[in-house]
């Protein structure tokens, strides 16, 4: 098999005493960023991406999978624990681990949890080397029409079907756009919406806008809501290990989980939300047949389901911007901000022109997901100790990393106030709900909508039925238009339930 | 996302449930969700005078640089109406819905927000300087003590001692130079 050679080459590039080296660093940091309150597995990408600088892309990318598995093993830890969960998708895990924490099972839960992305992610990256071929074939029947139909669809989808207000959504879709205009236009050379600051010319970096939507923004939110909402993580006591009854349990919510999270991770409608709370509803509605049923008291299922849904999105959404360079969630889009870095362009061309490069981060992928259960499984209390880093030091610990990331990036100071500018935008945003994802969406996805469209138009002489000639662009358009009617059905009748259930008044 | 989650995806069906963010289950406009749309009025603004007054390149071809900014723009305006509609319709069944909804408007705490941007501009302006180590240990302490640290000369020394792991992190680990500023010698 073709496949076997190459990942067998990955494998023996990502074995060198550094690169392990590497990617065990990448996987504590990461595993450390994700366990902050506040703080996921896009936030460990984007803090950590200036650290990558100083390495050639092998290392960098090596210690990337260590990062990218990392924010996910750890961003449920803080959720089990206090109830605040790191990350959107980590709140689904939260519900009924908290209850598993509550009940004194804080062990158990953090290692079902563990094992849960352990499950996910080793399922999906496998899934990924043997279908990552087949979606770079694919992808070259892509033409100009059929990109700005997918980014239609990411737009689309991450704005009105996940957010839950479709108006905020959009909103935050139309700040993510402005933000990617701002630059040179480089079909044109024209510049757009610079105020005639040269270091606007490149555009807004994406670490600076991650870092000012996702960290500053919530550090400033903290210092916002005052006081309020300081928590103390309770003790993890006793050995983690999982009982016979609680593996029973547990494994087949694992792979369900999985089943759900795949799928997800090559749609792109913004991370791994929708399959956490899929792959949740599905276990509590497996429980409800039970004799006792055990949600709401903890139940395992509950952890494990949405941990490995989670956890294998992560883990496809890789494959889906490797082979079609497609960021189908905000860390991907943070990860394709990386390869740019680096001057590659993920997608088709990937695989011809830097393969081994790709074959080795795929390895580093399982190894990374391997020493991320090892570091995890046994060591869970110890990380849960992150928890108990005073709040004030904590945030104040964050903003440092924010300022060294962005300086970092680029050495300008014009990036660290343009990066104040942006954090207080998330404070704003955070304050009246309108939803992160969509502005990293259009920021990371619009260009590319915004060059493909004129690249269709200009081909076809600006005759917009060209935008919905080929069969592929049909079917995407016609997924796109099912999923918005079914969102509109699913909240009329949630609306019409809510209505029945509530008192008047 | 921090805050209690109170989910009940129970009885969806096949359907997907909503991925109910924390602060309830509805998040419709309310009331002071009037700064939304004057943020949408505003960068609507924006983007028509940078649109109108942008400077075409002759050869650029059809559709041209301003194609998408009209679209974007258009956007802008369209959502701040459709925003505008349902702050309106909030405001108006205020009396049912303001108990619910004030959770959200909670009062904030502006003086901790301007002590941490204060903090922030004074570590971009001191940074090339004084250098990284002082001026990130201003950075940590400032925020420190907007986010209730009530121990300055403790938190000062732990200020100190970030800033320190950081810089030998970078430039011992990673060869990577940040800037000396004024102990520049000292090391």
């Amino acid at each position: 098999m073709d496949t076997f050679s190459l990942l067998g080459d990955g494998f023996a590039q990502a074995l060198t005493p550094l690169n392990l080296l590497l990617l065990l660093v990448g996987a504590v940091l990461g595993t450390a960023v994700g366990v902050l309150p506040g703080l996921g597995s896009a936030m460990a990408v984007a803090l950590l991406l200036p650290v990558t600088f100083g390495l050639d892309p092998t290392g960098a990318f090596i210690m990337f999978a260590g990062v990218y598995y990392g924010g996910l093993f750890g961003d449920s830890t803080a959720g089990i624990l206090l109830n605040t969960p790191g990350n959107s998708s980590a709140i689904a895990a939260s519900i009924e681990g908290h209850r598993m924490a509550l009940a004194g099972r804080a062990p158990q839960a953090l290692a079902t949890a563990a094992i849960g992305a352990f499950t996910g992610g080793l399922i999906a990256t496998t899934l990924m080397v043997f279908l990552a071929p087949r979606l770079v074939d694919w992808a070259a029947l892509f033409g100009p029409a059929e990109y700005f139909a997918l980014a239609v669809f990411a737009f689309a989808a991450t704005a009105t079907i996940v957010a839950d207000s479709p108006v905020k959504g959009c909103v935050s879709l139309a700040i993510g756009l402005s933000l990617a205009l701002v630059g040179v236009d480089p079909t044109s050379g024209a510049t757009r919406f610079t105020l005639d600051q040269t270091q606007l010319f490149d555009g807004i970096a994406i670490v600076v806008i991650t870092v000012g939507l996702l960290a500053l923004g919530e550090v400033l939110h903290v210092a916002a809501r005052g006081r309020r909402g300081a928590v103390t993580a309770p003790a993890v006591v006793g050995r983690p290990w999982l009982s016979r009854a609680d593996v029973r349990l547990a494994w087949p919510a694992w792979l369900r989980g999985t089943g759900f999270g795949v799928p997800f991770g090559v749609i792109p409608v913004g991370g791994s939300e929708m399959p956490t709370f899929l792959a949740y509803s599905a276990e509590r509605r497996l429980d409800r047949r039970r004799a006792r049923p055990r949600f709401g008291r903890g139940a395992i299922q509950g952890v494990a389901g949405p941990e490995a849904a989670g956890s294998a999105t992560a883990g496809s959404a890789m494959g889906a911007l490797l082979a079609l360079g497609l960021p189908t969630s905000a860390t991907a889009a943070i990860m394709l901000a990386g390869f740019q870095q680096y001057g590659m362009q993920p997608g088709p061309l990937l695989f011809e022109r830097n393969a081994d490069l790709v074959w080795t981060l795929l390895a580093s992928l399982f190894l990374g997901i391997v020493v991320l259960l090892i570091l995890n499984l046994p060591f869970a209390p110890l990380w849960a100790k992150l928890l108990l880093i005073p709040r004030h030091h904590l945030y104040a610990g964050i903003t440092v990393c924010c300022g060294l990331g962005v300086y970092a990036t680029g050495a300008s100071t014009f990036d660290l106030v343009l990066v104040l500018a942006i954090g207080l935008l998330g404070l704003l945003m955070r304050r009246h709900g309108l939803p992160l994802a969509p502005v990293l969406i259009g920021v990371i996805l619009g260009p590319l909508a915004e060059t493909e469209l004129r690249r269709a138009l200009a081909v076809s002489e600006n005759d917009v039925m060209a935008l919905f000639d080929s069969g592929i662009t049909r079917a995407l358009y016609g997924l796109l238009l099912a999923g918005l009617v079914l969102a509109v059905v699913t909240r009329l009748r949630a609306r019409a339930r809510r209505r029945a259930a509530e008192p008047v008044g | 996302m921090s805050g209690t989650v109170e989910q009940d995806a129970g009885g969806l069906g096949g359907e997907p449930p909503e991925p109910a963010p924390p602060g309830g289950a509805e998040a419709a406009a309310s009331r002071g969700d009037w700064a939304v749309v004057a943020l949408l009025l505003a960068l609507g603004a924006f983007l028509a005078h940078g649109t109108a007054t942008m400077d075409v390149p002759e050869n650029s071809g059809s559709p041209g640089p301003r194609f998408v900014p009209v679209i974007v723009t258009v956007l802008t305006f369209v959502l701040a109406a459709l925003m505008a509609a349902q702050v309106a319709r909030a405001t108006a069944g205020a009396g049912v819905r303001a108990p619910e909804r004030s959770a959200h408007g909670e009062e904030t705490d502006w003086r901790a927000v301007g002590v941490v941007v204060a903090s922030f501009l004074a570590f971009t302006a001191l940074l090339s300087p004084l250098g990284w180590l002082l001026s990130a240990a201003l950075l940590f302490w400032g925020t420190g003590y907007a986010l209730g640290g009530r121990r300055p000369l403790f938190d000062a020394g732990v200020a100190l001692s970030v800033s320190a792991a950081f810089q030998l992190a970078f430039s011992a680990g990673l060869g990577l130079a940040l800037p000396a500023g004024v102990l520049e010698g000292a090391f």
